[in-house]
């Protein structure tokens, strides 16, 4: 099953909200979360704005999670590619729920 | 005005950095969802400077700049990638105090490379320049 997604965030808020969803989610799961890089300016303008998360489920890497600020707009991928169906619904569902702005995709195979 | 917006405005004097940030966050190396704040973030050529306001004892002042040296390391093509840094093959450690008017550099394993004193802005960034 592949499941990229890209979707648009509006602001850092609502990012580092679903960062914390994920890092909350994702150990119950069984998957490992690894930071992969990130910065971000605090002073006004922010110019710098991103960030990379890699998805383990015990050594296999089974997705990504990037973001980064582009005009203003945080512009996200999720990339879950390598995981079981059931488990992938149960995050859609979690993050769906808790972010109505973001729609998953499901593409079965 | 705070340490590191004045150590901002030397390094911008010193004229010669490609590179100049200020309160930079980058990620740590090993926990997923929190940030390192750098307090002033610099690139000459292709060697990046990490600087950071003088902390309370050596020790801590060396784990803060060993955990910056390993996340640059680590996510070195991610921070290229989102124009952080150019390319970049060399990291310097510097801790400074406008209290005490110091810049030292240390090297990665903990030793004091060097101290140099300074007396205003214009010294440390005559200091930055020669770096």
């Amino acid at each position: 099953m592949e499941q990229k997604n890209e979707f648009v965030i509006l602001t850092q808020e609502r990012l580092d909200g679903l960062v914390k969803l994920l890092i909350k989610l994702f150990p119950r799961t069984g998957i490992k979360i690894a930071p992969e890089g990130g910065a971000r300016e605090t002073i006004e303008p922010i110019e710098i704005d991103a960030g990379k998360y890699g998805f383990f489920l015990g050594s296999t890497r089974i997705g990504e999670y990037e973001y980064q600020l582009i005009n203003g707009l945080y512009k996200c991928s999720l990339d879950l590619r390598g995981l079981p169906e059931e488990l992938y619904i149960d995050i859609k569902n979690n993050i769906e729920s808790k972010f109505p702005e973001i729609a998953l995709e499901v593409n079965t195979k | 005005m705070s340490d590191e917006v004045e150590f901002y405005k030397a390094i911008k004097l010193a004229e010669n950095f490609l590179i100049n940030k200020l309160r930079v966050k980058i990620f740590h190396p090993t926990l997923p969802g929190c940030y390192l704040e750098v307090d002033n973030l610099a690139q000459k050529g292709k060697t990046v400077f990490v600087f950071e306001g003088k902390s309370r004892n050596d020790g801590r002042a060396i784990r803060q700049l060993k955990d910056r040296n390993n996340s640059l390391i680590l996510f070195n093509d991610f921070y290229i990638k989102i124009c952080l840094v150019y390319n970049f093959n060399s990291i310097r450690l510097f801790y400074y105090s406008f209290k005490s008017q110091v810049i030292s550099e240390f090297n990665i394993n903990g030793n004091k490379i060097f101290t140099t004193k300074f007396n205003n802005l214009k010294e440390l960034a005559l200091i930055l320049r020669n770096l």
